[in-house]
C-alpha cells in the first residue's frame, strides 16, 4: 500500500513531468526542480543521506552520452554525413519515388550515429534544398525524415539516449542489442518507409531533371572526411569488442571522443559548446527523482502491479511494457520513460522471467513512441520548424496523421516480433 | 495547441540557425551558389544614415543593385577565365621548349 511519503514522491514526479511536457520550463530545469524537491524532502525526513543522493546518479550513463556526443559532433563537422546525403539525392536521378526512399533510409542510417536533433537539421536541409530546386512539396520528405530518424538506432546501444539508459541498467552490451533487435529494426525501416510512401504517394511530384553536381568534388578537406570515416570504423570495432577487455561502453565512448578530438582538426571548445547539456542535466536531475521513488518503495509497488496485471506471465508483461512505455513516450520525454521503467523492470530480475524479453520490449516501446505527434519528440518539433523556414505551415493533425499511423504499424509489428523472437 | 507549438519553436531558435547554415551549405552544392557583399555608407552621406539602412528593404534599390552587381560579377569572371587560359597557354609553351 502507498504511504504519505510515497504519495509526496509521486507528486514530485508528476509535477516534473507536467513542467517538462507542457513546456512550462525547459526539460533540464524541470528535472532540477524535481531533484531539489526530492532531495530536500528525503534529507529532512531522513529517507536517505547526502551520499545516497549522489549515488542515485548513474555517472556511467552520463559519461557514455557525453562520449558519444563529442565523437559524433566531431565526425559531423567533417562533412561526412553531408556527403552521404548529397550522394543519396544524386543517385535518385530526379525520380521522386527513389528520392523519397533514399531520404527515408539515409535519415534512419544517419541517426544510428548522430543525435536526433543534429540528424533532422541535416536531412531536412538536404530535403528542403532539393524540394525547392525540383519544385516538390517538402512535407512528405520532412515528416518521413523525422519519423525515420526517430526509428533509426533502435537496435543499437548508442542509437538513442533511452537505449543508453536501458543498456547500462540492464547490462545488455552493443552485441546483445544487435542480436535481439537488429532484424526487427531493419524490418521496421522497410515497413515504415512503405507505409509513409503509400500515405504520401500522390504528393511526391513528377520525375524531373535533377541538378548536376559532384558530391566528392565539393569537399575541400578530403583528409578530414577520411579521418572521420576512420573514427566511425574504430568506434564500431571497439564497441563490438569492448566486453572482451573487461571495460564498460562509457570508457570506449570517451576513448573515441578523445581520439576524435586529437585526430580530426576541430576546435575542442566549439565541440564542447555543441554538447546537449540540456539532456545531460535532465538525466542527472531525473536520476535523483527516480532514486527518491525507489527509496519510498514506489517502484517495487509498480513492479508488483505490472506482474499482477500480467498474472506473472512474461509474455503479457513484455507486451504491457512495450505498449505502455510507447504510449507514455508519446506524451512525455522517452528519456524520462526509460529512467522510470528501468528500475521497475530491474526489480523483476529476481523472478523467473526472461529479462531479455522485457528489456527488448522496453527498448522498442521507448523508441517507437517518439514520433506519434509533433510534441512527442524534439525531432518532430524541429521538422515542423524547418518546414516553417520553407514557408510551409504544417498543422498538428497533419503531422499526427502520419506519426500515429506509423507508430501503430510499428508497435503491432514489434509485438509480433517479440512473440516470435522470445515467446516461441 | 498552436500556442504550445509556437512556444516550443521559439525555444528551438538556435537549432533553426543551424538549419539555415546547413541549408546554405546544400544550396551551395546543389542550387545556385550565392555570395554576400556588404556595402558601407559612402563618405559625405553621414546625415542620411536612416535612409541608407532603409535601402536594404527597398525593392527598386535591390533591383538596381542586382543588375549592377551582375554586370560586375560577369566582368570579373570573364577576366578570371582569360587569365586562367593565358596561364595555361603560357605553361604549355614552356613545356614545348626543349
Amino acid at each position: 500500500m502507498l504511504n504519505s511519503i510515497g504519495i509526496i514522491y509521486i507528486g514530485i514526479y508528476l509535477l516534473t513531468l507536467l513542467l517538462a511536457s507542457a513546456e512550462l520550463t525547459s526539460l533540464s530545469v524541470a528535472a532540477l526542480i524535481g531533484a531539489l524537491l526530492s532531495t530536500l524532502f528525503g534529507l529532512t525526513c531522513g529517507i536517505f543521506t547526502p551520499d545516497e543522493v549522489i549515488g542515485f546518479i548513474d555517472f556511467r550513463v552520463i559519461l557514455l552520452l557525453v562520449g558519444v556526443m563529442i565523437t559524433f559532433e566531431v565526425v559531423e563537422r567533417s562533412g561526412l554525413f553531408r556527403v552521404l546525403a548529397l550522394y543519396a539525392i544524386k543517385y535518385s536521378r530526379g525520380d521522386p519515388r527513389i528520392l523519397f526512399f533514399s531520404i527515408c533510409f539515409v535519415s534512419a542510417a544517419v541517426s544510428l550515429f548522430l543525435s536526433d536533433v543534429t540528424a533532422i537539421l541535416l536531412i531536412a536541409a538536404a530535403a528542403g534544398t532539393i524540394a525547392r530546386i525540383m519544385d516538390y512539396d517538402p512535407v512528405p520528405y520532412f515528416v518521413s525524415a523525422a519519423i525515420m530518424i526517430n526509428l533509426g538506432g533502435t537496435s543499437t546501444l548508442i542509437g538513442s539516449t533511452s537505449n543508453m539508459i536501458i543498456g547500462m541498467a540492464s547490462g545488455l552490451n552493443f552485441v546483445d542489442f544487435l542480436n535481439f533487435l537488429a532484424l526487427c529494426e531493419i524490418a521496421l525501416w522497410i515497413l515504415t518507409s512503405l507505409t509513409l510512401y503509400l500515405l504520401y504517394k500522390p504528393k511526391l511530384g513528377e520525375k524531373k531533371t535533377p541538378p548536376t553536381y559532384d558530391p566528392w568534388g565539393e569537399i575541400k578537406d578530403k583528409k578530414t572526411v577520411y579521418k572521420a570515416g576512420f573514427i566511425i570504423v574504430l568506434f564500431l570495432l571497439l564497441f563490438l569488442l569492448y566486453e572482451k577487455w573487461n571495460v564498460g561502453p562509457e570508457i570506449i565512448a570517451f576513448l573515441c571522443a578523445i581520439l576524435a578530438l586529437l585526430v580530426v582538426d576541430v576546435d575542442a571548445g566549439t565541440v564542447f559548446r555543441q554538447i546537449d547539456w540540456e539532456t545531460i542535466f535532465f538525466i542527472g536531475g531525473f536520476f535523483i527523482i527516480i532514486g527518491g521513488l525507489e527509496k519510498a518503495g514506489i517502484l517495487r509497488f509498480l513492479s508488483k502491479a505490472v506482474l499482477n496485471m500480467a498474472h506473472g506471465n512474461q509474455f503479457i508483461a513484455a507486451l504491457l511494457t512495450l505498449w505502455s512505455s510507447a504510449l507514455l513516450s508519446v506524451f512525455v520525454s522517452n528519456i524520462a520513460v526509460a529512467l522510470t521503467y528501468t528500475p521497475i523492470i530491474g526489480i523483476m530480475k529476481d523472478l523467473n522471467l526472461n529479462m531479455n524479453y522485457l528489456w527488448s520490449a522496453l527498448v522498442l516501446g521507448t523508441n517507437l513512441g517518439g514520433a506519434a505527434t509533433p510534441v512527442s519528440g524534439a525531432v518532430c518539433v524541429l521538422a515542423i520548424g524547418a518546414l516553417k523556414e520553407e514557408n510551409v505551415n504544417l498543422s498538428f493533425m497533419e503531422f499526427s496523421k502520419a506519426g500515429a499511423l506509423t507508430t501503430i504499424v510499428q508497435l503491432l509489428f514489434a509485438s509480433l516480433y517479440l512473440i516470435l523472437k522470445f515467446g516461441m | 495547441m498552436t500556442d504550445l507549438k509556437e512556444r516550443i519553436l521559439k525555444q528551438k531558435k538556435q537549432s533553426m540557425e543551424r538549419y539555415r547554415e546547413e541549408r546554405a551549405a546544400f544550396e551551395k552544392v546543389m542550387g545556385t551558389p550565392k555570395i554576400n557583399v556588404s556595402v558601407e555608407l559612402p563618405k559625405g552621406y553621414e546625415a542620411q544614415r536612416e535612409e541608407f539602412l532603409d535601402l536594404e528593404k527597398e525593392e527598386s534599390f535591390l533591383k538596381d543593385a542586382d543588375k549592377a552587381l551582375g554586370r560586375i560579377v560577369k566582368k570579373h569572371l570573364k577576366k578570371a577565365k582569360k587569365q586562367a587560359e593565358k596561364e595555361k597557354s603560357g605553361n604549355s609553351e614552356k613545356e614545348d621548349k626543349p
